[in-house]
Formats: C-alpha cells, sequence, structure tokens
C-alpha cells in the first residue's frame, strides 16, 4: 500500500511548485533591493523560511488522505467563519484594510484559509449528492456556503480574495454536473445584480475600476499604479532589462512590486522571454492538476482538485491580467511568487490536497 | 468531459495572456521604454529644518545647518574623475575606489564619497565640474551641536529611525530613514522639533535627472526650543566634572528652572551624525562607564546624610523632637547587640539639632528615626517627592525607592528592623534616590516649603505641579541655619565650599556602597543669589562628599557669580 502511493507520487507537479517559487525568490531578490538596503529587513530570508514551511506543509498535507479533510471540512467551516468574525474585531488594520490576525509576533490571514475551507466544504456538499435530482436546492446551498464568508471577507475589505470565490463555486457545479442553463442563469443574475454591488464597493475600489476604463483619468493617483505597472512590463521588450537593473522597480516607480505587482518586476528586467517561461511553468501546473481532476473517480476527490486548480488558475489569470492591464487592480497575488507566508503558505498546502488526490485517487 | 472544456478554457485563457504580453511588450514595447526613459514623474521629499534649541541666552545649542556632501554616479564616472577627485579630497585613489565599490546601491544612485566637506572644497569641485564627470555636490541640512559634549544629556541626540518605531510614528508624519531624537530634549520634544516635509513634484528622466518643476510644497521648519539652560554655567560644570564621573544639577529654588545639568562622562552628540565618525561612536556605545546615562536623572543612589534633612525635618514636623532637643553622641550607639557608628568615632558629646547638621552626627539622627518610626521617615521623605519621577521633561527617569514595612514585607517577606530604621535615617540601606530629587528636595527648603517642578524648556506647557508643603517656617528655618552654619563654623563638614564674601547652605554625604569607594554628595543652596538658586554635586565613588565635591561646589558657585557678572556688564 505504501509503496503504490509512493510510485503515484506526483513527482512533476512538486518540482514545477519548487521551481516557481525559486523564481519567485529571484524576483522578490530584485523588488526588494531598494527596500532592504534602506530597512535591513532580509524579505527574501522571510519569503525562503516561509516556503520552507510550505513545502513541509505541502509535504505532509500529501500524506494525508484527502478524504479526512474532506470529512472534517464542516467543522474547518464553522472555525474559519468565526475567524473571519474575529478578525472584524481584532484584526491588525494595515494599508486600510483589516486582513490580519496577530499571534505574537506571526501575522495570518484568515481570508486566505477561507479559500481552501471553501473548497473542501464545497467538495464534500456536492461529492456526497446526486447532480441528477433536485439540483436548483443543491445549487442555492451551495451558494449559501460560498456567500456567508464571501459577505465577511467584503467587509474587510478584501475585494480580491471574495471575487475567488466565484470561479471556484463556478468550475466545481459546473464539474459536478450542473446543467447549462442553471450556469447561465447564475451568471446572468450576477450581471444584473452588479450595479447594486457598485454600491457596496469602497470609494478607493470604485476608483480603480473606473480607472481600469481610463487610467488617464488619474494619473498621479489611482491610475498611477495601471500606468506604472504597463510601462515597466512594455519597457522590458524582448529580452527585458537584466536583473537589477529595471528602473521602474529599482527607482521605486512601482508600488507594491514586491506583493501583487511582482510580475512587473519579471515583466521589466527578464522581459517577454522571462515572462513567458513562467506563464508555461504555471500553464503546466494548471494542466498536471486538471489531470488529477479527470483521473480521480471519486466524485469528492475530483471536484476538490477541480476547486483547488481553479483557484489557482484565476489568480494566476487576474493577477497578470492586472498587471498588463488587461483586468482592473484587484489586490490579488501571484501564486508562490509574491511576497507574503499567509498566501505562499496556502498555496502549497492547496497543492498539498492534489498531491494527496493523485496518490489515492484509485485506493477504493 | 466537462473538466476536458475546463482545461481548454483555462489554456486559451492563458494564451490571452501571451497575447496581451506580447502585445504590451514586443508591439508597444518601443512607446513604453520611451515613457519610462523620459517624462517620468517623480516626489522629491524635502525634509523640513528641525528647529532650534537655545539656552536662556538664546545662544544656539543645537540647528540645522547646511553640510555638503561629495557624491559620486556610478554610471557618469569617467575613470579620470577619480584621481582628480582623490587629489582634491587628499584621499587616496583606492581609497575613493574602496567606498564607491562597497557603498554603490544602484548605478544611477549617488554614493557618497566625503560628509560634510568645508565650503572651500565645495568652491573647488563646483569650478571644476568640467573635469570631474560623474560628480556632485549634494546639499543637505545637517544637526550641529556646536558646544559638543557640554549639555549633551539635556540636548540629546539623533539616530535613524527604526522599522518598528516607523509603524508606530507613521501617522505622525515620520519617514523611513528620518533622523529622531533618542535622548534629551530632541527625544522628548521630537514631534515639535521636527517640522512638516515638504517636497517637489519633478519631471525626471530615467535616470532621475530633474527635467523641470511640476508642482512645489514648501517645507515648514520645526519649533524652536528655548531652554532654561546657561550655557556658560553649563560648560564651567562640565569642566568641574571632568575628571569624576557623576553629576552636577543647578536649579532656580523658586520655579524650577534647570540652570545647568551635567552628567560625566558624557559624549558629543555630533558623532552620531556623521559617518566618519563611526568608530568615536562605537566607543561611546561600548563604553563600560555608560557615557550615554544622564546621572542627573536615570541612576539612582543612596543619598547618604544629605538624607538627615527628611529625618530632621520628619522629627520636627511630627513634634517628637523640638531645634533644643539634645542628644549624646560617644562614638558608637549600641542597638540590640548591633553597633551602629558614629563617623566621628571619639563622638560629637552632647548636641542639639542644628548642631547635628553642622556636624553630620549620625547618633543623633539614630536616635531621633527610632522616636519617630521607619513610616513616618518613609511618609516625608515621599512628601519631599522621594519615590516618584520629578516629571522633568527628559526621557529615562528613574523614581527611586523608598523603603516601607510593608515594602519590605511584600518584597523580602520580613519584617522590618529597628536597626534599618537607623540606616535610612542616615540615608543608607534600600533607599535610592536621584540627584535630581535631592536637589529638589532642597530647593523646598530654600524657598520656604514649595515643593518645585523642575523643567528644561521655557514655555512648556507641561510646566505644572509645583506643590506646597505643609511645612512649619521655623522648623524650615532651623535647618536653614545648620545648614549655612556647616559651610561657615570651621568645622562644619561642608567648610570646603566657604565663600568668604557669599554666604552657602549645604550639606555633605557619604554614601557606603558594597563595593569601591563611597559616592560623595555635596546639596545645597545660596539664600543670597539672585535668583535663588540650589545645587547638587554628585560624585560616583567619589570618596568623602566633605572633599572633592564640597570643593567643586565651592568653584561652581563662584563661577556663577562671576557668569552672572559678566552678564550685568554687557547689559548696562
Amino acid at each position: 500500500m505504501k509503496r503504490s502511493l509512493g510510485k503515484d507520487f506526483d513527482y512533476r507537479l512538486l518540482l514545477l511548485t519548487v521551481i516557481i517559487c525559486l523564481i519567485g525568490l529571484i524576483l522578490l531578490y530584485s523588488a526588494s533591493y531598494q527596500m532592504s538596503l534602506v530597512s535591513g529587513v532580509s524579505f527574501v530570508v522571510r519569503q525562503m523560511i516561509w516556503a520552507v514551511i510550505g513545502l513541509s506543509a505541502l509535504l505532509i498535507i500529501a500524506n494525508i488522505n484527502y478524504r479526512k479533510l474532506v470529512e472534517t471540512s464542516y467543522i474547518l467551516y464553522v472555525i474559519t467563519l468565526l475567524l473571519l468574525v474575529l478578525v472584524l474585531f481584532l484584526g491588525k488594520v494595515q494599508l486600510g484594510a483589516q486582513r490580519w490576525l496577530q499571534l505574537g509576533s506571526f501575522v495570518f490571514q484568515p481570508s486566505e484559509l477561507a479559500k481552501v475551507i471553501i473548497i473542501l466544504v464545497l467538495a464534500k456538499y456536492l461529492g456526497e449528492r446526486d447532480s441528477r435530482h433536485q439540483q436548483i436546492k443543491k445549487i442555492l446551498v451551495s451558494l449559501g456556503i460560498v456567500v456567508v464568508p464571501l459577505i465577511l471577507i467584503l467587509k474587510q475589505p478584501d475585494l480580491g480574495t471574495a471575487i475567488v470565490f466565484l470561479p471556484i463555486l463556478f468550475c466545481m457545479l459546473y464539474v459536478w454536473g450542473t446543467h447549462l442553463k442553471y450556469l447561465l442563469g447564475l451568471a446572468g443574475i450576477g450581471l444584473v445584480c452588479s450595479p447594486f454591488l457598485w454600491h457596496f464597493l469602497r470609494d478607493y475600489q470604485r476608483q480603480r475600476l473606473l480607472v481600469f476604463l481610463n487610467p488617464n483619468i488619474d494619473p498621479l493617483g489611482a491610475g498611477y499604479t495601471a500606468i506604472q505597472s504597463k510601462i515597466a512590463i512594455g519597457s522590458g521588450g524582448f529580452l527585458g532589462k537584466g536583473w537589477l537593473a529595471g528602473t521602474q522597480n529599482q527607482l521605486n516607480f512601482l508600488p507594491e512590486h514586491h506583493t501583487d505587482f511582482i510580475f512587473s518586476v519579471l515583466g521589466e528586467e527578464w522581459g517577454f522571454l522571462g515572462s513567458i517561461v513562467l506563464i508555461l511553468l504555471y500553464l503546466f501546473l494548471i494542466n498536471r492538476g486538471l489531470k488529477i481532476a479527470g483521473q480521480t473517480k471519486d466524485v469528492s476527490g475530483k471536484l476538490l482538485a477541480v476547486g483547488v486548480t481553479a483557484m489557482l488558475s484565476f489568480q494566476i489569470i487576474v493577477n497578470i491580467g492586472m498587471s498588463i492591464g488587461l483586468m482592473p487592480i484587484t489586490g490579488l497575488t501571484l501564486p508562490l511568487v509574491s511576497y507574503g507566508g499567509s498566501s505562499l503558505l496556502m498555496t502549497m498546502i492547496s497543492i498539498g490536497i492534489l498531491l494527496s488526490i493523485k496518490m489515492r485517487r484509485t485506493v477504493f | 468531459m466537462r473538466i476536458k472544456t475546463l482545461s481548454v478554457i483555462i489554456t486559451s485563457c492563458f494564451f490571452l495572456l501571451i497575447v496581451g504580453l506580447g502585445y504590451v511588450q514586443i508591439v508597444r514595447g518601443g512607446f513604453y521604454r520611451g515613457l519610462s526613459e523620459k517624462n517620468r514623474i517623480r516626489l522629491l521629499p524635502q525634509s523640513a529644518k528641525r528647529g532650534t534649541i537655545y539656552d536662556c541666552n538664546g545662544k544656539v545649542l543645537a540647528e540645522d545647518r547646511i553640510s555638503f556632501n561629495i557624491c559620486i554616479i556610478p554610471q557618469e564616472l569617467k575613470p579620470r574623475s577619480v584621481s582628480r577627485l582623490a587629489k582634491i579630497l587628499n584621499l587616496s585613489e583606492q581609497k575613493v575606489n574602496k567606498i564607491l565599490k562597497k557603498d554603490t546601491v544602484a548605478p544611477f544612485a549617488p554614493v557618497v564619497i566625503a560628509s560634510d566637506v568645508n565650503y572651500k572644497t565645495v568652491a573647488v569641485i563646483e569650478e571644476r565640474s568640467a573635469g570631474l564627470p560623474g560628480v556632485v555636490v549634494d546639499i543637505r541640512p545637517l544637526r550641529y551641536y556646536p558646544y559638543g559634549k557640554v549639555g549633551a544629556h539635556v540636548i540629546g541626540y539623533l539616530g535613524k529611525i527604526g522599522s518598528e518605531e516607523l509603524e508606530d510614528k507613521k501617522r505622525y508624519g515620520y519617514q523611513m530613514r528620518d533622523l529622531v531624537g533618542r535622548d534629551g530634549v530632541e527625544m522628548s520634544f521630537d514631534t515639535l522639533l521636527k517640522g512638516i516635509d515638504g517636497g517637489q513634484q519633478l519631471e525626471v528622466d530615467y535616470r532621475g535627472r530633474v527635467q523641470r518643476v511640476l508642482s512645489n510644497k514648501q517645507p515648514i521648519k520645526g519649533n524652536d526650543q528655548y531652554l532654561t539652560i546657561n550655557v556658560d554655567l553649563e560648560r564651567l560644570a562640565c569642566n568641574l566634572l571632568r575628571r569624576h564621573r557623576g553629576a552636577i544639577i543647578v536649579m532656580n529654588s523658586n520655579s524650577g528652572a534647570i540652570l545647568t545639568m551635567v552628567s560625566n562622562p558624557a559624549y558629543d552628540p555630533n558623532i552620531f551624525l556623521r559617518p566618519a565618525e563611526n568608530k568615536q561612536r562605537m566607543q561611546v556605545l561600548k563604553d563600560k562607564s555608560y557615557p550615554l546615562l544622564n546621572r542627573a536623572i536615570t541612576s539612582q543612589y543612596p543619598p547618604g546624610s544629605i538624607f538627615k534633612i527628611v529625618t530632621a525635618l520628619t522629627g520636627l514636623e511630627t513634634g517628637k523632637i523640638t531645634p533644643a532637643t539634645r542628644q549624646y553622641c560617644g562614638g558608637k550607639y549600641k542597638l540590640g547587640r548591633r553597633f551602629f557608628r558614629c563617623w566621628n568615632e571619639d563622638g560629637h558629646g552632647w548636641l542639639n539639632l542644628q548642631e547635628a547638621i553642622v556636624y553630620s552626627c549620625n547618633i543623633y539622627f539614630y536616635k531621633i528615626a527610632l522616636l519617630v518610626g521607619v513610616d513616618n521617615i518613609a511618609k516625608f521623605a515621599k512628601y519631599f517627592g522621594f519615590g516618584q519621577a520629578t516629571g522633568i521633561e527628559l526621557p529615562g527617569e528613574r523614581k527611586g525607592m523608598v523603603p516601607t514595612r510593608r515594602w519590605k514585607r511584600i518584597t523580602y517577606n520580613q519584617g522590618w528592623y529597628e536597626g534599618e530604621t537607623c540606616n535610612l535615617s542616615i540615608g543608607q540601606g534600600y533607599l535610592l534616590v536621584t540627584p535630581m530629587q535631592a536637589v529638589r528636595m532642597i530647593s523646598a527648603v530654600d524657598n520656604g516649603g514649595v515643593l518645585p517642578r523642575p523643567y528644561l524648556v521655557k514655555d512648556s506647557s507641561l510646566r505644572k505641579g509645583s506643590r506646597r508643603l505643609n511645612l512649619s517656617k521655623t522648623n524650615l528655618d532651623v535647618i536653614k541655619q545648620g545648614m549655612l552654619r556647616g559651610v561657615n563654623d570651621e568645622g562644619g563638614t561642608s567648610h570646603r565650599a566657604y565663600i568668604a564674601d557669599f554666604p552657602i547652605a549645604a550639606k555633605t554625604g557619604t554614601a557606603q556602597v558594597e563595593k569601591g569607594r563611597s559616592h560623595s554628595w555635596f546639596l545645597g543652596f545660596c539664600p543670597d543669589a539672585q535668583p535663588n538658586i540650589s545645587f547638587v554635586v554628585f560624585l560616583e565613588h567619589g570618596g568623602y562628599g566633605s572633599q572633592q565635591a564640597a570643593e567643586i561646589a565651592r568653584e561652581l558657585i563662584k563661577g556663577w557669580r562671576r557668569i552672572q557678572e559678566e552678564q550685568d556688564n554687557n547689559e548696562t
């Protein structure tokens, strides 16, 4: 039994994860170079520590039967909701949002955790129910499962994370076997509701959307990041300006270039060639995930793999999309590359879940 | 099946990204490259000048002055510049190259080769700038303390803001690389001294060279601070103390204004701001005698016999003794099985209170202490402000320590011994005070019973909290007379401070410590001075208070009179 597990271990997926993580560290070194010189804080060392923690978590999770995670998911769901409520009261306020919980010197972002837990809960709920009867009721319950944490996260406010929930739900419902007319109906309702959502957005979020439509309305204010990011990537050209030589990055024209906008550093310093390499690596990673989903007979496992893959794909696409001006700015991180412990850890855990599914997909 | 579809959708999204990327980087690459190299907007912060700190006569103690740094921009440097620059700066070529190699951050960021160079050097470099490509002169404000070590502990020094501190203070307008006060007035009044930074919005090219100014916000200078310190007296006191570890404070007895506060060893605050003086800075930080410590307020010591003033007043105020109460001193006093000794082994014979102060007889005070008890003494000590911070506007003030029965029960789980009352009565044992607390106590004796709140900054809004003590005038006069006689009488312990035409009232203190020589104290006031002043001279391990400390006090007061005369002459 042990041996059969080992044989099914997806070494390629692990290798892809490590390579992308290393690329992230190289980019982070450059992105935080000036900041580290001034403050003496090494962002790279911190991120390395997180990467080691993350990899250990990944291996541990891979060795746990994912079914156990699915079984306990309702309890985890309740705990996550409590944490999300807690963060609204006790959370640490940074950059105008209350997203972080502080435990000693350790800062944690419960909304990152919520993403993975939501996938687990949906996998359990939908996996145990037949898609051939009473679809509407089950769809509505799934929607309910997602909406409660979504509202809590929107309150923080963390629009970026909240928005990831929708493609996760969509993809999981789709693979579960929802009739296309219902999915289209759901999308239609969403579209109709969006003008009302506008009302709930914070000023800076509205500003970002307006700026996305026309960055030049406020080139020194809200449009600044969008423009500077585009200039950074565009000026990288085919081969890039070279490591540590990106003027946009090093001269600090680009805010948040070590977290949300780290792709701009890649684009500027390593050019089109470097960017394509990373995008292709991501594509391989995503396809490994979908392949695992396709090979899994257990419905919960299949849905779990789909949910994780959908989450990662959406974050990658939206993050890179916003860096090159194809999408509005949302505070979404680039998985495995952006600076930040919670995000890195949760991505690693998600990949650990994929590995766990792969090893046990035929075990029963 | 549906997973296949999903895969197709996601893969096409990725290809869309690649197409978008190709469009931005290859099709429009030239356009963005142009944007990145030209016409970029940059905020150039202009730090506000820090407020100036003046002494009570308007002499500058700390100010921001203009300084010139000679920098090299690596990207634009030609080899010939290095040798020419080295010659002008009187450095070896290797040295310049070494600094350049060590400090280069980015090809376009200037590297400081020589900081705070004189005006002549700047003139030479500006003159030959055509032959020195890559060399630039950077002008910036530099904090300057013209008196160096004098008054260092009062004025304080500056240091770069730490990253955690920055998190806390960001909302008050602090930024990365800001200098903040690390001690003294520079620290306590940092937010006032700081001023409001301004900045320019500039259009720069990709090397950061200014194309034009788009907008300009003038920085606003911080508030100037006027201290009560007299820098001439401060310098004199600093000089008198130069061979000792210790502290001197001179205070206006009525208002609480601090005329002088010196702690030695001291440091030169300028060294914290000049990279070239790194070595001196490390020396100060590592020095085992702790030059950064302000011994006037941040160290606490047993007061020794200066505390007899408090014991005496406790006896008088509680009515247990009168000025006429006589006690016999035979050189030693037996309590239980232990002998408590007077410093004079032969004994003082019969004395009254005033004589006991003049000759600083221990036995007399042991006996009074046993009459009034430890808790009464502790009560009066606290009444005189011991065991509490004086509230002077400086960071790091210690509270001292006044022991009581209750305190000993809680701390040691032990009862109080009568012998400890004897120790307390002469300022030994658990009792700890700061020189600042001592001088405040004696000023209350001088001014007729008001415990002033000491202060350093003239119009400090914090200056409140002088406290009138409910003490009888006659009792205070008895103490005062005793202290005057202590200086005037040939045999008085304070006689070494005697000045022929100028009355001084003083009390010595010699506080025994477990290791090393005793600490010496000399605490007093000048009743005829205009304004009335109180002073304390404290020497860490200085031996007998009646010797060096008394002599230093005498020179201090002579000096003060001289300084006042000079000022009067200047005014008329």
